[in-house]
């Protein structure tokens, strides 16, 4: 069974993000970028399933610039087999993004497609469930445990309530939350091997896809700076700020 | 960066602080340890140098002179001054001068070392003490004194005294715990039946009788303190109350300008490396709070080192009210312009002590990543900038080597882009410093990561460089800094071994009997042991060395040891892996003993090997020809630090400095980097 794992390109977790001065955006200059953490599960668990025998090969794709060929590489090292890069330089929504997966799903019929359920720069939580409307195949989002049994699969779902069970017919998509796995790290010898692994390049024209986004980003501010606290002097003195001032008891 | 006048006013640190005429700037202070750069007894210019850097960096008192010996009977057993000779003088007047210059008080540690000698080094002359018994760390077994030696070395003290006033000291500090004044003090050494043995009262008379005698011959200006341990903390030694009430008779009796204050005992390597002089993966300033109490007691200015590594804890201390100088002695190593870096505001770029213990090793005083500590008159703690042309220069590999070879590049004012093949910054340094007690040291590279951001050097991730990728860059100057990959080097079977790495990294899971088998005497095997102890396994350590942790300075070497005795991990010693086969259930290691030449068979299901590492020279291999110079460094030009030769000829000059040279450790890749780059 073929497994396609898509990634992305985002901010290393933990950078200091700063906002540009003109506010048009975030400051990406000299930043460093990394895989999407939900992503790098994603790899991970694709890489489990090739080693435990039931994928036969893991497909791992991104959309995004030129650099992004840097996750890519990334994930060829940590044992994807080969990668397909569609570039482009927009910002690209997550519609977009899953318009252009459904068209690779479709020219590489997968049976299993593993996502990471969010990007931690937009949060937006919506691509795999999107890619699942667009080419009809059921979904197991926020996955905690696979486990694929012959051309089914059972996806354990964290939700609010506590965990969830369900069994979808494959070719399925599925998401993956924190707990599904702890991603290894790349082995040197592995990034060298990976220089080797096939990595195409392909536009979003290729596919017939617009990218150009529908939405535009308007301004983006910092939260508002925590303020200083204050010592108060006796309890009478706190109940009466809390009352008085801040109002949070009557 | 905040206002400078703001700190001052504000920062308990920097409040300056009086005892008798000698004002101490602020509260920041080194206490007194051999360094190592004594020549002949003699603090000359490169100890002085040493020293020096701190006071140019703004600390308010240096004591210095660990141990330095006041007669003839207490020998130079590791790297000790001699105060016992009028010779040292003028040394001394040159050295105050310079610390003064700089506004630093300076105060020397004189003792006599009693049974703590060694009966078979300078002048062969017996070891003495009030009883004999056996030291356990040095070895010695004293000579009970009698009169005549107490009446001589009360007068020893005096007259070592009187020398460091001569030669302009501020003051000194005689030393009680584990040294002759404390073994009189302490029960376990001090047996006597005379009136310097027995009571409390009698235990004290002896250092009584040193501070009184060295009070006459000085007189009441000059400052003169004791390092005095709060509490032996071993059955039957001397305990906090004793203590508490031995300082006070000491102080009413011939009155004590400040105490140094520590806890524990002396005579054996556990308690110098876990109360002395605790390492990485002990708790900071761990003594604080005993401390606070006894000098609550005794009411005398208190001293305090061991484990105080950052501005916080310090801070805490002093404003607290626990010390009233704090003992940054370590954390100025690492850093000697600690103290201006917190007056100017950027504390934040302080080169962190990450408690590796390497300036308490054969090496003192250099620190584990700070290799010009010691090495003063040949390399710069402020990198100079450079008077030529501006180059542009490629660093690949982003570990300890790679990094420093970029941050000194920086600091010359080239443009510098650094080039890492994987995620995270770190090399080797990150997967030791991964899961387990020395999480700290990865404070070496992120205080690296630090200064190249604000350096703005560009830092390029997931780029696996090859040649290629570099020629395209059009650099004046390249470095490699690719490091090595595990080596395994056995006669069969190396295929069926896993390096220490690979467990390290999780990448290989732990099996159910291991044998780890020790080819380096370094860190990664004791690690790889540790991590394999956690998972469940079944334990067997096999090291060509006659101890664990051969390489390791004796605090690590400790830690280590302790843990294997915790864990009850069998350790097999001079001991050879041959070869590993395969069987029906599983691996057989075969073994050979190196003293006997027994071989032995071990049926494990995984076998874990450590032997260094390989250079990974491939790009520096295919670069050669392409550079002007072949990739080759003018030895001489290297080892002074000084500039490497120009070359006629068109095209980037290439070097390589690390473990991409031969499998060394962090100090030396470090050093290998900033001697290359001082001069670039």
């Amino acid at each position: 069974m073929k497994v396609l794992v898509a990634v992305k390109r985002v901010i290393d977790y933990n950078v200091k993000i700063r906002v540009k001065a003109d506010h048009t955006d975030v400051d990406l200059t000299n930043v460093k970028m990394a895989m999407n953490p939900f992503c790098e599960i994603a790899v991970e668990e694709a890489v489990r399933l090739k080693e435990r025998g039931v994928a036969s090969e893991v497909l791992v794709a991104t959309v995004g610039p030129k650099a992004a060929q840097e996750q890519l590489r990334t994930a060829l090292a940590l044992g994807a087999d080969r990668a397909t890069h569609v570039q482009t330089d927009e910002r690209v929504e997550s519609l977009a993004v899953a318009k252009l997966l459904a068209k690779l799903v479709e020219a590489e019929q997968p049976g299993l497609v593993i996502l990471g359920k969010q990007a931690i720069d937009t949060d937006n939580n919506q691509t795999g469930q999107m890619l699942a409307a667009l080419t009809g195949l059921a979904q197991g989002t926020f996955a905690s445990e696979i486990k694929v049994e012959g051309d089914q699969v059972q996806v354990t779902r964290e939700i609010d309530g506590g965990l969830q069970t369900v069994e979808l017919s494959l070719p399925a998509i599925v998401t993956t939350d924190l707990r599904l796995n702890e991603p290894r790290y790349a082995k040197l010898p592995d990034i060298m091997k990976a220089k080797k692994k096939p990595l195409e390049t392909k536009t979003p024209a290729d596919f017939g896809i617009e990218v150009a986004s529908k939405v535009s980003l308007l301004k983006v501010e910092s939260p508002a700076e925590r303020k200083g606290g204050i010592k108060v002097g006796s309890v009478d003195e706190l109940v009466d700020k809390l009352k008085n001032e801040a109002k949070v008891i009557a | 960066m905040i206002e400078s006048n703001l700190i001052d006013s504000k920062d308990p640190l920097l409040q300056p602080f009086q005892i008798k005429g000698v004002r101490f700037k602020n509260r920041i202070m080194s206490t007194s340890h051999a360094c190592g750069l004594e020549e002949g007894g003699l603090p000359k210019a490169g100890y002085q140098a040493y020293h020096e850097e701190k006071a140019k960096g703004g600390l308010a008192l240096s004591m210095f002179g660990g141990s330095s010996n006041i007669d003839r009977d207490s020998p130079n057993i590791f790297r000790q001054l001699n105060v016992g000779s009028d010779e040292i003088i003028p040394h001394l007047i040159d050295f105050s001068e310079k610390m003064h210059r700089h506004g630093a008080a300076l105060m020397c540690q004189i003792t006599h070392l009693g049974r703590r000698g060694d009966p078979y080094a300078g002048d062969w002359l017996t070891t003495i003490g009030p009883s004999p018994v056996r030291e356990t760390l040095h070895r010695s077994i004293p000579k009970e004194m009698d009169e005549h030696d107490i009446k001589r070395v009360v007068e020893a003290y005096a007259k070592a005294a009187v020398r460091c006033k001569e030669g302009g000291l501020d003051g000194i500090e005689t030393l009680a715990a584990g040294h002759l004044i404390g073994q009189f003090l302490s029960p376990i050494t001090n047996r006597r039946s005379d009136k310097y043995g027995g009571s409390l009262e009698n235990r004290c008379r002896f250092a009584i009788m040193v501070h009184e005698s060295i009070r006459n011959a000085v007189g009441d200006d000059f400052i003169v303190g004791i390092r005095f341990s709060v509490d032996e903390g071993i059955k039957g030694g001397l305990g906090f109350e004793e203590s508490l009430t031995a300082a006070k008779m000491l102080h009413e009796q011939a009155g004590l300008d400040f105490i140094n204050a520590v806890y524990g005992s002396m005579d054996s390597v556990r308690a110098l490396a876990e109360e002395n002089m605790p390492g990485m993966g002990t708790p900071l300033a761990p003594w604080v709070k005993p401390i606070g109490i006894f000098k609550k007691e005794v009411g005398v200015p208190v001293f305090h080192a061991a484990r105080i590594a950052d501005i916080s804890s310090a801070r805490f201390a002093v404003s607290e009210g626990l010390v009233d100088m704090a003992g940054m002695t370590r954390a100025q190593i690492a850093d000697p312009h600690l103290v201006a870096k917190l007056k100017n505001g950027t504390e934040e770029q302080i080169r962190p002590c990450v408690g590796a213990t390497h300036c308490q090793s054969p090496y003192r005083p250099a620190c584990l990543h700070n290799p010009a500590t010691g090495r003063e008159r040949t390399l710069q703690h402020s990198i100079r900038p450079t008077e030529g042309a501006y180059k542009k220069v490629i660093v690949i590999g982003g570990g300890p080597a790679g990094l420093e070879a970029a941050r000194v590049s920086a600091e010359r004012g080239h443009q510098v882009s650094l080039y890492e093949a994987t995620q995270d910054l770190g090399g080797q340094v990150h997967i030791g410093s991964t899961g387990s007690w020395r999480r700290d040291l990865i404070g070496i590279i992120e205080w690296r990561q630090a200064e190249l951001e604000r350096l703005k050097v560009n830092m390029h991730f997931n780029r696996f460089m090859e040649a290629e990728d570099v020629l395209e860059l059009d650099a004046d100057v390249v470095i490699v800094a690719t490091g090595g990959l595990p080596n395994i080097d056995i006669l069969y079977g190396e295929e069926l071994c896993v390096n220490t790495w690979d467990i390290l990294n999780n990448q290989v899971p732990v099996g159910k009997e291991v044998l780890v088998y020790d080819g380096t005497g370094r860190h990664p095997a004791p690690l790889a042991a540790e991590r394999a102890a956690a998972a469940g396994a079944n334990l067997k350590y096999v090291s060509i060395d006659a101890s664990l942790g051969e390489e390791l300075t004796y605090v690590e070497k400790m830690r280590w040891k302790k843990m294997f005795i915790e864990k009850g991990v069998p350790f097999t010693p001079e001991t050879r892996l041959i070869g590993v086969e395969r069987n029906d259930s599983g691996l057989v290691a075969v073994l050979c003993n190196e003293i006997t030449l027994n071989e032995q068979k071990v049926f494990v299901d995984q076998v874990i090997v450590e032997q260094g590492s390989v250079p990974m020279d491939e790009l520096f291999k295919d670069l050669r020809k392409h550079s002007c110079n072949d990739g080759v460094v003018d030895l001489h030009s290297f080892a002074e630090a000084l500039e490497q030769p120009a070359y006629d000829k068109q095209g980037f000059t290439l070097y390589r400095v690390g473990d991409s040279v031969s499998s060394r450790n962090i100090h030396t890749a470090i050093l290998d980097s900033l001697r290359l780059c001082s001069s670039l």
